[in-house]
């Protein structure tokens, strides 16, 4: 999924996500021309999906913990969780991965 | 007239394409280290698959392989307490997560190590309606992180069990493409060879990858107070499924349970036994297909 901006026909640029609220999130993109804005609102379902894809919206800054996807959705504790013998730890992790053409770069051979 | 899809370039800011990239450079780069990796497989449920990776396992290890284990079983996790080692506390570092690694070296990773319980089922977090649309990709990013995030170190071997069915076998494809080896779990019955058939075509056929053959468990019951075998079903011994070949026959030995449900694989428990003399068989034809040695 791309964003056009029709007054200008300019791709809209991630100008950030707020945060997730009740299963929603705030996903906002401006024209880079005349500065023409909006914010994307998913619902719960779409979110999933989004967040399940294992990308980070606004793109990746730091490399993803050890197991961090799995870590993230499964339900419950572990009886011991891994225990880091670093100081690198995986918070924050998965929290608002996203990217609409994920599919797109994904089905790329 | 508005810009298609592909004249624009990029993707507003978040790099997808760069961020997959990223994700697949690291199972590359950690597979890179992982001479030989074995799919153990079958259509069927419940004909052994795990009791021969486990015993596969060490019978390569007691021939001196470097060996590593991936439970690929996501919801239905037995490996761990195959090796004993259930429990076990996992540590992780600059190198990734270390697995737990059994008396005789083989190391090993389990869902079963993230579960708080024995009775702890694998839930995923989300809306549960209509949560087909994202829990396989769930199952896609468990499988790749066990690969990847695992540090196994140098393998000669990763021997990794999958549920029954073809979908985690294709998915483990989709991750790693053409296995070194795909072995197929079956038993002498009509059921098992007619679904296990059925999944070696979906495997040659659809997927277009070669199989190695196919193991048949339970192929005979050998009474260890009477050192001798007996028929246990009743198909006929035939030497291939449909032109792939039958690897090896491991007997029904009820020992053999009993040292699984202990956390000891029968080939360690055991290792004069004849059935276990099955396994250290298998792993001598498996070496001889699939050498870790440079060619
Ligand atoms: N050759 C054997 N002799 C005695 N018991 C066996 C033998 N092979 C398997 N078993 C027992 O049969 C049961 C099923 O075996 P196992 O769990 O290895 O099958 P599986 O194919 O991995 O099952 P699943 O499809 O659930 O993954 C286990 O309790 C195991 O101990
Ligand atoms: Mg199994
Ligand atoms: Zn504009």
């Amino acid at each position: 999924m791309k964003f056009v901006c029709i007054e200008c026909d300019e791709p809209m640029t991630f100008a950030g996500a707020g945060e997730l609220n009740e299963g929603s999130l705030p996903v906002s993109f401006r024209c880079p021309a005349c500065e023409w804005g909006f914010t994307m609102l998913t619902n719960p379902q779409e979110t999933q999906m989004v967040r399940s894809l294992g990308v980070k919206i606004g793109g990746a800054t730091v490399p993803p913990a050890p197991m961090e996807m799995m870590r993230t959705f499964l339900s419950g504790t572990a009886p011991h969780p891994p225990v880091s013998s670093e100081t690198t730890t995986g918070e924050g992790a998965g929290k608002c991965p996203f990217a609409a053409v994920v599919k797109e770069a994904a089905e790329k051979p | 007239m508005t810009k298609t899809y592909k004249e624009i370039q990029g993707d507003g800011g978040s790099d997808v394409a760069g961020q997959i990239a990223g994700l697949q450079g690291r199972l590359r780069d950690r597979m890179a280290a992982v001479k030989c990796k074995i799919a153990v497989m079958s259509g069927k449920g419940g004909v052994g698959k795990s009791t021969v990776t486990a015993n596969l396992a060490a019978a390569l290890a007691a021939r001196g392989a470097a060996v590593g284990v991936l439970d690929a079983d996501v919801y239905g996790p037995s490996l761990a307490q195959m090796f004993g080692l259930r429990g076990r506390q996992l540590t992780y570092d600059s190198q990734g997560v270390q697995p737990p690694v059994t008396a005789s070296g083989i190391k090993v990773m389990s869902m079963d190590f993230f579960l708080a319980d024995g009775k702890t089922p694998v839930v995923w977090d989300g809306p549960q309606q209509e949560a087909f649309a994202w829990k396989g990709m769930l199952e896609m990013h468990t499988l790749r992180e066990f690969l990847t995030d695992t540090d196994w170190g140098e393998l000669d071997y990763l021997l990794i069990d999958l549920p029954p069915g073809t979908s985690q076998f294709a998915t483990l494809t989709d991750l790693l493409g053409k296995p070194d080896g795909t072995v197929v779990i079956s038993i002498p019955t009509a059921v098992s060879r007619l679904v296990v058939q059925r999944s070696i075509s979906m495997i040659t056929e659809v997927l277009k990858l070669p199989v190695l053959g196919v193991v048949e468990n339970m192929s005979a019951y050998y009474c260890g107070g009477c050192d001798s075998e007996r028929p246990l079903f009743n198909g006929p011994e035939i030497t291939d499924y449909g032109g792939t070949p039958v690897l090896g026959r491991i007997p029904f030995d009820p020992r053999m349970a009993e040292a699984s449900d202990a956390g000891t694989p029968f080939v360690e428990s055991h290792a004069l036994e004849p059935p276990a003399a099955a396994f250290l068989t298998l792993a001598t034809e498996l070496k001889t297909r699939v050498s870790p040695a440079p060619a």
